[in-house]
């Protein structure tokens, strides 16, 4: 097994955002596109959250772990969202007698573009200028 | 003949002194762990370096563990430490790169066990390459590391 480093790391709070959108993809839009902080926290059992001003998206985040490397007790991401779609973060995985701290940053829509799940979709809708794409994206968005 | 017997005597009392009293003994407790983890030798000899109190829930059979045990390696190349002794702990700052030239810093907190200075809790902290404004310059604990690190989050660095 390799030492956690930043790209694992970052890829898996893309992989957890991208679980919480599957979830709920109106809310974990509002959230992630927000400007201003929100938060995901997940605990050893797998419990996820994802929280911010407009509200809360509860999930499993199990699926998305296994790339952390270490038996994580509880992983915290704090996010600042920006403008256009950049987004700063700070996360920490707590083991059993060592922390992980990692700090970055990326873009939501460069970050749902380059994955293959659902995510994916409310990207290429973002990018998309094609009216039914548009109110597709007005959908998910709630409004 | 006098005053040279009186000199070794009074060096030989000055390296009696416990190894909390001396300059740098966090580091120095570093140094030989980190080369523990070079050698491969960290895992069997983890009570040198590690509190019983941080070893407790440790199973060596878990790769994870293991992995916990072996922060060392995430310094490649050494550019700064830092260390402060307080009245129950030490907090010991270790800057540098790791082998690809990422930054990274370890935060120890190191607790005195029978004369010993010993890792009881660790921190690491692996900035993104493109965003790093600098190393954290002074000794820090895991927990203070991490307040440092959320001020920096919140005030935009």
């Amino acid at each position: 097994m390799e030492n956690p480093t930043n790209p694992e790391v970052k890829l898996t709070i893309g992989k957890l955002l991208e679980v919480a959108y599957s979830q709920d993809k109106g809310m974990t839009t509002k959230i992630i596109m927000e400007k201003g902080a929100f938060k995901l926290t997940v605990d050893e059992d797998g419990n996820a959250v994802l929280t911010g001003k407009a509200g809360n998206v509860r999930f499993s985040g199990s699926p998305a772990l296994e790339k952390v490397g270490v038996a994580m007790r509880r992983l915290t991401v704090n996010f600042s969202g920006g403008e256009d779609g950049e987004v700063r973060y700070t996360a920490t995985v707590n083991a059993k007698i060592t922390s992980f701290s990692v700090s970055g940053d990326f873009n939501v829509v460069d970050l749902i573009t380059s994955c293959s799940g659902l995510l994916c979709q409310a990207a290429r809708f973002l990018k998309g200028r094609n009216p039914a794409v548009d109110a597709e994206m007005q959908r998910i968005m709630g409004y | 003949m006098r005053i040279a017997f009186l000199t070794l005597i009074m060096i030989a009392i000055a390296g009696c002194g416990t190894l909390e009293e001396r300059p740098q003994a966090l580091y120095k407790s570093f140094d030989r762990y980190h080369a523990a983890v070079g050698s491969g030798s960290v895992v069997a000899r983890r009570a040198e370096f590690f509190t019983p109190a941080a070893l407790k829930g440790i199973d060596i059979s878990s790769k994870s563990d293991v992995v916990e045990l072996s922060i060392g390696s995430y310094i490649g190349k050494e550019r700064s430490h830092y260390e402060e002794i307080h009245e129950d702990r030490g907090c010991l700052t270790v800057n540098g790169y790791q082998g690809d030239g990422d930054p990274v810093s370890l935060f120890i907190e190191y607790k005195p066990v029978e004369g010993k200075w010993l890792m009881n809790y660790t921190n690491v902290h692996l900035p993104q390459r493109d965003r790093f404004k600098g190393f954290f310059e002074k000794a820090l604990c895991p927990d203070e590391a991490q307040e440092d690190i959320m001020r920096e989050f919140n005030q935009g660095k």
